[in-house]
């Protein structure tokens, strides 16, 4: 799974998640929890799309173990005119970019 | 989260002119231009996702690659992609989109896309036919435009059918993925932009990872299918494409190899490209390819772009520019705590794909984008002969088709479409049908057991790429039940009914496919198209095309398609010695220079 769901932020956005709205395979659902679920994690295709429409900044990109990913998570915001990129590396170290 | 598909009724009827399916690049162009010319026209588009991030372009992209720079004409650029394909291309179709390219670059800076300018103001080049551009939003950007432009979206309908009666396209038939309702469109003219094929081999990396793809997972060659069950031509789809790319995240390579001009090394260090032959002294695409997976079968690997000796500023810019168009590259040099200018890039070939914009698969069409059905057009990656189209080429694509459209079909009367009702009583019988099916299989099994197929015997990466009849028998055999297992599978919401319809349309594609490659006996593109039984080229088959269409009858829920080929020769519409021997500049050698001009954010 490549997408990370923090549970804690997810609210659902009220019933109208645009992360579900975006997805660019339809795999975004609200679950029963009224959180945002994949049908299919594995099927993610890592565009981001979601992560940066996200208002809560609940959703995250992460290297699955098969191509031997450590942990570290990306996330994408949109700011004025900028995207706002964040990456925290596995020691919890963090990189910005604002292009 | 499971919502059934419950008493389906019958379908609602709507009416359109122009009637576009898929929302990306081209068919986003084809539907603002019908609008922009003729503004009473009604075009509707249908979109499986949704058109502000579906397709290729959804993660964004970090520049134009077929942009006609100072000195470049439409005449050099098909000379260029003639040699990029071994002379195997449709030079009409590559004239007609090559003349738009730079229109169609202006439209999208007049969108909004940033594109980077050089001191005289010019924009950027990046390699021959590219500029740099800043295209994380090209999506929204595009589908702002079309909103602009009054055309009816409809996100969230994936179309099951094309709707042809007497002869020529009436409409389609698709369901609404949230309800799963049935909607029938009528239309006077139809376009077919709904990209390629990925999914029909198996993924480089499986699990969690097997979406890692450079092509879209989503294009499931929908467009293809559908247009063989209505009557269409298929062409080329022998010639696969094959993307050299970042081992494990698959991100482009165009980035580093263009941007720093990052020299190719295997695993000793060795920058091993020059020692190979090529066919005419500089490596096309597909040798350098070649050249990468000899090197690894010969123990070399893994080869890499030697990115080392960047200075940090350059490696910042070159991680803005993944983060552009495939974010996971930047996440992934962190996560292995390595920066480009420290550690070599590793790269490998991806898993192939079917793609008329990177390379020649996809459907048959005239100068005017028609198919061999009337009223039914065809745009960008779906149609096929027309090589290194890209983003651009798929607009003017577009813009070509809605024109021709326009003149032809969308100013008449509205047809009587006779026989309209039982076309579409056939189709909607074979949308609806996996909702009876009792569950067994699922799509992801089916998917992958057709993808383990055409890996093993037709020519997947674990064999090097290269295939022989007795395994494209065997593949032929496997498919045959495989389809049985694909007619067998059943639905219970619209999601899984998507999934459903995208399985058997790959291995409807698949099976054209196998077509093709047991007809051309010979090895005309590295890799792309190579045998072990028919190592060499065939010269008797210089301008020769395949083509694969439905050999009788009717397509029908219960009946399995049968598929024809056909040899078809076209004669080269400029004739080789014709094409401009224009001085074009010369790409900077390898190692050259640095980042040219770098990017600012």
């Amino acid at each position: 799974m490549t997408l990370c769901i923090d549970r804690e932020r997810c609210q659902g956005c009220n019933g109208h998640p645009r992360c579900a709205d975006v997805c660019p395979g339809n795999l975004l659902v609200l679950g029963e929890q009224g959180q945002i679920a994949s049908r299919e994690p594995d099927d993610c295709w890592d565009c981001a799309a979601c992560v940066k429409v996200c208002p809560r900044q609940a959703l995250s990109l992460t290297l699955p173990p098969e191509v031997g990913g450590r942990g570290s998570r990306l996330w994408a915001r949109q700011v004025g005119g900028k995207m706002h990129w964040t990456i925290v590396d596995g020691q919890g170290r963090t990189k910005n970019f604002v292009i | 989260m499971r919502s059934a598909v419950e008493n389906v009724s019958y379908p609602e009827v709507l009416e359109t002119d122009w009637l576009v399916i898929g929302g990306g690049a081209a068919g986003i162009m084809a539907a603002v231009r019908a609008r922009e010319l003729a503004p009473t026209c009604r075009v509707m588009v249908l979109e499986k996702a949704n058109v502000t991030r579906s397709g290729c372009l959804a993660a964004g992209i970090n520049a134009i690659n077929a942009y006609l720079n100072p000195g470049e004409t439409a005449a050099s650029f098909l000379q260029y992609v003639k040699k990029e394909f071994a002379q195997q291309v449709r030079d009409d179709l590559v004239l007609s989109l090559a003349e738009r390219l730079n229109e169609m670059t202006d439209r999208l800076a007049a969108w909004g896309l940033p594109i980077y300018r050089d001191e005289q103001g010019r924009y950027r080049q990046r390699g021959r036919a590219s500029i740099q551009i800043n295209g994380e939003a090209i999506k929204p950007l595009m589908a702002a435009a079309l909103e602009a432009s009054g055309a009816e979206v409809r996100n969230h309908a994936v179309v099951t059918d094309l709707i042809v009666t007497d002869g020529r396209v009436a409409g389609a038939l698709y369901f609404d993925l949230h309800t799963g309702q049935f909607t029938a469109v009528r239309a006077k003219a139809v376009l077919i932009a709904t990209g390629g094929a990925s999914g029909i081999y198996q993924p480089n990396t499986g699990g969690a990872a097997r979406h890692k793809q450079w092509y879209s997972p989503f294009n499931a060659g929908s467009g293809w299918a559908m247009a063989l069950r209505a009557g269409a031509e298929l062409t080329s789809l022998e010639m696969r494409f094959i993307a050299l790319r970042v081992a494990h995240t698959m991100a482009p390579t165009g980035t580093i190899a263009q941007g720093v001009k990052a020299k190719q090394i295997n695993g000793d260090g060795v920058n091993y490209v020059p020692n190979y032959a090529y066919a005419q002294g500089k490596p096309t695409t597909a040798e350098l390819l070649w050249a990468t997976m000899e090197e690894e079968k010969a123990g070399r690997g893994p080869c890499a772009l030697d990115t080392r000796g960047l200075t940090p500023e350059q490696g910042d810019l070159l991680a803005q520019a993944y983060l552009c168009m495939c974010p996971t590259q930047v996440l992934q040099w962190a996560d292995a705590e390595q920066r480009p200018e420290t550690a070599a890039v590793p790269i490998t070939g991806s898993e192939p794909y079917l793609v008329g914009g990177h390379g020649t698969a996809g459907l048959w069409v005239d100068v005017h984008r028609q198919t061999t059905i009337a009223g039914l057009y065809g745009a960008g990656d779906a149609v096929g002969g027309a090589p290194k189209k890209y983003v651009t080429g798929s607009m003017a694509e577009g813009a070509i088709a809605a024109e021709h459209a326009l003149d032809h079909f969308l100013r008449e009367a509205a047809a009587p479409h006779p026989g309209w009702t039982e076309a579409l009583e056939q189709a909607w019988r074979r949308a609806r049908q996996p909702l009876n099916n009792d569950a067994g299989a699922t799509a992801r099994q089916v998917e992958e057991a057709l993808q383990a197929v055409m890996e093993y015997h037709a020519g997947g990466r674990s064999g090097g790429y290269r295939y022989e009849q007795s395994g494209i028998e065997r593949a032929q055999q496997s498919l045959a039940q495989l389809s049985k297992a694909g007619a067998a599978l059943g639905a219970t919401t619209p999601y899984e009914l998507m999934r459903v319809h995208e399985v058997r349309d790959r291995l409807l594609v698949a099976a054209a496919l196998l077509v093709h490659q047991s007809h051309r006996r010979e090895s005309r593109l590295p890799l792309y198209q190579s045998r072990t039984d028919y190592p060499a080229p065939d010269p008797q088959l210089d301008r020769t095309w395949l083509n694969t269409r439905r050999s009788h009858g009717r397509a029908d829920a219960d009946e399995e398609l049968k598929l024809e080929i056909l040899e078809r020769v076209w004669e080269e519409a400029v004739p080789r010695e014709q094409a401009s021997e224009e001085p074009v500049p010369e790409e900077q050698a390898p190692g050259e220079s640095a980042v040219r001009g770098g990017i600012s954010a």
